[in-house]
């Protein structure tokens, strides 16, 4: 993380908790605040109650109606301010995600760092399109 | 791009009293993990019993449990005080439910301290803290 990140919101939406556990206190220790849920309707209670979120960070196998990609998707049609970071244990979400994340997936079993600096990247990405 | 600052440092001593959410409902667990969080608290959070089991399977330190009696599936609070009892009696274990007959059962019963929801999120880090002070 830069400093200049430090205090950036990720929504962390991942059923396992083992690894929701895991990567929401690793990115904490890191600097950031991480909003941990557990489905999708867990993210839109959250962006409808007007909490700032820089990143989502989402399973691509979510319970209820919209799994991780239909949950990118809408993201990305109605909140163009907040960043997707996909992650999956799935083979073939590569291909599926590729109009979502420029970057695809991160395949599970993955390292937290390995989250983290796609975080960095993003929000780099984020702060250098705000100035141009 | 800034360089970035260093990774935590996986060896280092977290000396903050971990605590155990177990609700189901996303709109309390939130506030009240974050709450618990600015106040000092690690806060490691699960919406049902069979979370709750795994995280204590992983073999993560956990000094209290704060858990939802009327949770979603077949397990509720009440089973997680029993298997808490049988497994880890030395747990502190809050309850909370926003069903009075739930404070009944448990106060004949398992006899662990209670908290009516709704509650003011002040009033359960005060609980915590005493009952983590008792503990030692």
């Amino acid at each position: 993380m830069t400093k200049q990140d430090a205090g950036k919101t990720i929504l962390m939406v991942e059923p396992d908790v083992v690894i929701r556990m895991v990567v929401a206190e690793y990115l904490r220790e890191c600097g950031y605040r991480v909003i941990e849920a557990v489905a999708a309707q867990d993210v839109w209670i959250v962006l409808e109650s007007g909490r700032r979120v820089d990143i989502v960070l989402a399973d691509v196998k979510l319970a209820g109606d919209a799994g991780g990609f239909a949950l990118a998707s809408r993201i990305r049609q109605t909140r163009s301010d907040i960043d997707v970071i996909l992650t999956s244990g799935i083979a073939g979400a590569v291909q599926e995600s590729s109009d979502l994340c420029s970057e695809g997936p991160i395949k599970k079993p993955y390292e937290p760092k390995d989250v983290e600096a796609r975080i960095r990247v993003l929000l780099e990405r984020r702060r250098t399109s705000n100035k141009l | 791009m800034e360089d970035p600052v260093e990774a935590p440092d996986p060896d280092s001593v977290d000396d903050r009293h971990v605590v155990l959410i177990v609700e189901d409902e996303f709109l309390l667990r939130w506030p009240t993990s974050e709450f618990l969080r600015e106040s000092g608290y690690r806060v490691i959070e699960v919406a049902s019993v069979s979370e709750a089991i795994m995280v204590f399977s992983s073999n993560t330190r956990v000094d209290l449990v704060f858990s939802d009696v009327n949770l979603e599936g077949d397990l509720t609070g009440h089973a997680l005080a029993s298997w808490l009892e049988k497994h880890h009696p030395a747990i502190p274990m809050l309850l909370t439910s926003g069903d009075k007959r739930a404070s009944n059962v448990v106060s004949s019963g398992a006899a662990r301290p209670f908290v009516a929801k709704p509650y003011v999120l002040a009033d359960v880090e005060q609980r915590i803290k005493d009952m983590l002070t008792r503990n030692g």
